[in-house]
């Protein structure tokens, strides 16, 4: 059961379940949750990967969890801007309808 | 532990992590669904403690359960108007989502399955924070300084989107 | 003195300006004018002081070990590969050739950031000029350091860039950036030979198992190129070095301003006039014969490259004199006069007669950014008026500049005991007594080309000299009040660059006249390609009997430009009257930009014509016959069975509707959407990758 291709599942799972989210939702909060999401599912992938493939003659054996640490650093960053901007743009439009950002190109 | 238990634990957390992931995406409640977050991101820390990524399953915690979530909560109730409303997208029909989805599963499923895997042999389980502060501060010591700028830069620039206008009269 | 520090401290030299312009760059709006001046020409005053050490250390070498290097790091790695190992150093190398252009060059940019000081003054953008100056001269010094043919290339297109953006400096006048843009595509149609060449080089060597692009080693290998040819089509085998070396010249061609490519450097008269001393006269433009002299191994293995070399410019020295006689405009008269001299300089490399080349290299610098400080100077006192018809009699109101210009002119034209004198006399006579075992005619045919260019240059240097500084002031009034003498901080730098306009050629006084032609002696360690060549036997009654030739010439062509434009002032009217045709075809340039205009640009447009062409009739043809075709079937299976007919349309109205809409996706901006045309084009991709 512990396998590498069990957990590549999970992963994809969630990476799926993530894309399904931004392409139905159209609040950019909840659009939000679906990019944490399918950044979770990469980043297990990458953990999986580290864990079980054996490591080609130059690379670290490590690499694949430096990975996961840079993904984590990048969705911190990402959410701190992106929920900036989604509470600036409630407080121009009341809303955080995505259709209704068409309006900033006005 | 032997194999039983790991076995256990890896399916009860994927379980886990895929239904609450998938609650997340189809409930029409905004706080909800982020608590149904909270228990994704949970598991998935979990998943790394099976994989033997013991400083990434605490990383995991503090900063997704810790930091993102919260800030998610705290967007939510600053936007408090809009968490009832519809959170799908009306024009965009789940259907062609769930083509799209499905077809992607198709691929990888054959990926992850018809591809024959360079399995390393060994099994043991080793801390690994150590290691990894060894090599952030020697062959990465460049994109280690760049994420960090990037965090800053990120700070500064999430202050300056977010701060209110203060009217000069 | 304790000198040899200086081999591991060579990036000093380009260090200083790349200093230059980080300060000027980022902190020069907030500094006062003259501060910025003063670092600006400082930096290049202490990148001189650092060539200088680092020539007095090499001349303190034994003659054959006069070349060091200084390695800053391994700048391309290719690892042990299947075909070999490729590894190019971050080099700077220093050696006498080096020495001398980077001297040459250091020096007289030294001294035209002082005039600019005074001259750009009154410039708003005064910090950008010198800011752009500072770069310049640290991509010519990364060229004629650099160690390798990439790393020449690397400063090749910085001073191209540097250039472009010095020519469009007053980029608030249509003109001005239509010059640089016209530069920087000639340029870019050189810099493609240039690229093949360096490929092909690299590609031919790589062949015999030697990776290289750096000089030595090239030097070290080339033996290996002696006997390969390439295939070409529609010409045939041609020989490796012969087709690298051509190449290499039309680089050259297009940055040192030879036939064909030369048509932008009398444009390029549109920037600063500081800018056209030192960029399009003294240093920039003599990057090409720098290369040809740097690549002379290659050269020395195809005689063909060197005839091709010598005859092409010949003719360049010799067209562009004749333009020069007829133009009015000051700046182009000497623009012109650069491209000539620039011919004489391709001359001497092309009789593989290197030193002589390099040697009018130098005292060109000196005199050609003389002449041009001056008419920059006139233009200061003019009020900006480059017409010669509107000059006159500015001797006495601006007796520095004018005795300074005549010193220049008296060197350019060959006057005996001027610089100008023993460096184009030398490559004059190597010219004569070279032999080409490929195309014989070709060095006696430069010579030819040389001799008579040398008379018609006289005419038309003095004839610039005379109508802006003899005779009666033609300005319009308002002007004339105006006309003063330029402030010291440009009049010193004159008076600097005129004594070494004269003094300048004693380093290369040939045996002949009785010197010891230092210059030679000092830079025959790095004509490899001479070495196993014999000196060949120079009669010196020849010599001096061409020297008569010669100066004879000259002094015809200074009497005839007296005569027509002080003794005789209506006399130029009549001959333009008597031969209307040539004057025509020559104040035209030949119609060479005309001609360019009409194949080249108007292909374009025709192209772009035909294509429009194409898409309407064939393309919207097929649509409407599909559409027309449609219609028939819809009409005939009408006929057999009137349920397809309205399923085709349905389907079809539908398609467009659906297109429609999709098209409309694209267009509203809905993140949605973006996402959706996204997702779907990445799943393609993985389809197309899988199945």
């Amino acid at each position: 059961m512990i396998n590498l291709q069990s957990f590549l599942v999970v992963g994809m799972i969630l990476f799926l379940l993530g894309i399904f989210g931004i392409l139905t939702r159209k609040n950019a909060i909840a659009l939000l949750m679906g990019i944490e999401l399918m950044l979770n599912g990469v980043a297990l992938t990458f953990a999986a990967f580290d864990r079980f493939i054996k490591p080609a003659e130059m690379v670290n054996p490590i690499d694949g969890k430096v990975f996961v640490i840079f993904i984590i650093i990048l969705a911190a960053a990402e959410a701190a801007i992106a929920l900036a901007i989604i509470i600036q743009v409630f407080g121009r439009y009341e809303d955080i309808n995505l259709e209704d950002l068409k309006r900033m190109k006005e | 532990m032997n194999g039983f238990w790991v076995n256990f634990f890896f399916i009860l957390l994927s379980l886990t992590a895929i239904l609450s992931a998938l609650y997340v995406v189809l409930t029409n409640n905004l706080v909800r669904a982020a608590f149904a977050l909270f228990f994704t991101l949970f598991s998935v820390a979990g998943l790394y403690a099976i994989l033997s990524a013991d400083f990434i399953a605490v990383v995991q915690v503090m900063i997704y359960v810790g930091g993102i979530l919260v800030l998610i909560i705290f967007g939510i109730l600053l936007t408090r108007t809009v968490f009832d409303m519809s959170l799908y997208d009306k024009k965009m029909s789940k259907f062609w989502a769930g083509v799209i989805v499905v077809i992607m599963a198709l691929i990888f499923l054959k990926v992850i399955f018809g591809t024959d895997w360079l399995v390393r042999s060994g099994t043991t389980i080793q801390p690994v924070t150590a290691r990894l502060g060894n090599i952030f501060l020697s062959r990465y010591l460049l994109p280690f300084e760049v994420a960090s700028v990037l965090l800053l830069v990120a700070i500064v620039g999430a202050l300056f989107i977010a701060r209110r206008e203060v009217k000069k009269r | 003195m304790e000198l040899s520090w200086i081999r591991n401290y060579l990036w000093l030299i380009p260090l200083f300006p790349a200093l230059g312009v980080i300060i000027n760059g980022f902190f020069g709006w907030k500094m006062k004018k003259t501060t910025v001046g003063t670092i600006a020409s400082m930096m290049v005053f202490f990148s001189f002081l650092a060539t200088f050490v680092a020539f007095l250390y090499l001349i303190s070498l034994p003659e054959e070990h006069r070349l060091f290097t200084t390695t800053l790091w391994t700048w391309i790695f290719t690892g042990n590969s299947l075909l070999g190992t490729f590894k190019i150093p971050l080099a700077f190398q220093f050696d006498p050739l080096s020495a001398v252009m980077a001297l040459t060059v250091t020096f007289v940019s030294f001294l035209i950031h002082v005039y600019s000081i005074g001259y750009m003054w009154h410039d708003r953008s005064f910090v950008r000029f010198f800011v752009y100056l500072n770069l310049f001269v640290f991509s010519m010094l990364i060229l004629v350091l650099g160690n390798s043919l990439l790393l020449l290339f690397v400063g090749w297109e910085g001073v191209g860039l540097c250039s472009y953006l010095l020519i469009s400096f007053w980029y608030e006048d249509h003109k001005n950036v239509n010059a640089g843009i016209k530069a920087f595509i000639v340029n870019r149609v050189g810099d493609f030979g240039f690229l093949i060449g360096m490929f092909l080089l690299f590609w031919e060597l790589g062949k015999q198992g030697v990776w290289t692009l750096t000089f030595t080693e090239i030097q070290q290998h080339v033996e290996l190129l002696k006997d390969v040819s390439i295939n070409l089509p529609l010409i045939g085998a041609v020989a490796a070095p012969t087709l690298i070396g051509i190449l290499l010249y039309w680089g050259a061609t297009g940055k040192s301003a030879q036939i064909p490519l030369y048509v932008w450097l009398p444009d390029a008269m549109a920037g600063p006039t500081p800018v056209s001393a030192l960029i399009h006269a003294a240093t920039m433009v003599t990057s090409g014969v720098y290369m040809i002299g740097r690549m002379n191994f290659l050269y020395g293995l195809s005689p063909t490259a060197l005839a091709v070399v010598a005859i092409v410019s010949s003719l360049t020295a010799f067209f562009a004199a004749t333009i020069a006689m007829t133009q009015f405009d000051l700046k182009k008269v000497l623009a012109y006069s650069t491209v000539s001299q620039l011919g004489y300089m391709f001359i001497g490399m092309g009789v593989a007669a290197y030193t002589t080349g390099i040697f009018h290299l130098m005292t060109h610098a000196f005199f050609k950014a003389l002449l041009f400080l001056g008419s920059g100077s006139v233009m200061h006192a003019m009020s900006d008026i480059l017409d010669m018809r509107l000059m006159g009699g500015l001797k006495k109101k601006m007796p520095i500049t004018f005795w300074t210009f005549l010193i220049a002119t008296l060197a350019i034209i060959g006057t005996p005991f001027f610089s100008g004198f023993f460096s184009k006399d030398g490559i004059l006579s190597a010219a004569y007594f070279a032999h080409n075992s490929a195309i014989p005619w070709a060095p006696k045919f430069a010579w030819f080309m040389g001799f008579i260019t040398a008379g018609i240059t006289a005419f038309y240097m003095f004839r610039a000299v005379f109508m802006t500084f003899y005779g009666e002031n033609r300005a319009p009034e308002e002007i004339k009040e105006h006309i003063h003498e330029s402030p010291p901080i440009m009049t010193i730098p004159l008076i600097i660059l005129a004594i070494f306009s004269v003094i300048a050629g004693y380093v290369g006084v040939p045996h002949s006249l009785g010197g010891h032609n230092l210059l030679n002696h000092f830079l025959m360690p790095v004509w490899v390609s001479l070495k196993h060549v014999a000196e060949h036997e120079e009669s010196l009654a020849v010599e001096y009997t061409l020297m008569i030739l010669t100066l004879t010439l000259v002094g015809i062509g200074v009497y005839v430009a007296y005569y027509a434009y002080i003794k005789h002032p209506e006399f130029p009217e009549k001959v333009v009257n008597k031969f209307p045709r040539l004057y025509k075809l020559l104040y035209n340039k030949y119609y060479v930009d005309e001609i360019y205009y009409a194949t080249f640009l108007a292909g374009t447009h025709r192209l772009t014509k035909i294509l429009r062409w194409f898409d309407v009739h064939i393309i919207d043809g097929i649509v409407n016959f599909a559409g027309w075709l449609g219609v028939r079937l819809a009409f005939i299976s009408g006929w057999i069975d009137k349920y397809i007919v309205d399923g085709i349309v349905n389907l079809i109205a539908w398609i467009f509707l659906w297109t429609g809409q999709v098209l409309r996706k694209i267009q509203v901006g809905s993140v949605q959407a973006y996402l959706y045309i996204g997702i779907g084009i990445l799943v393609l991709v993985l389809l197309i990758n899988v199945l």
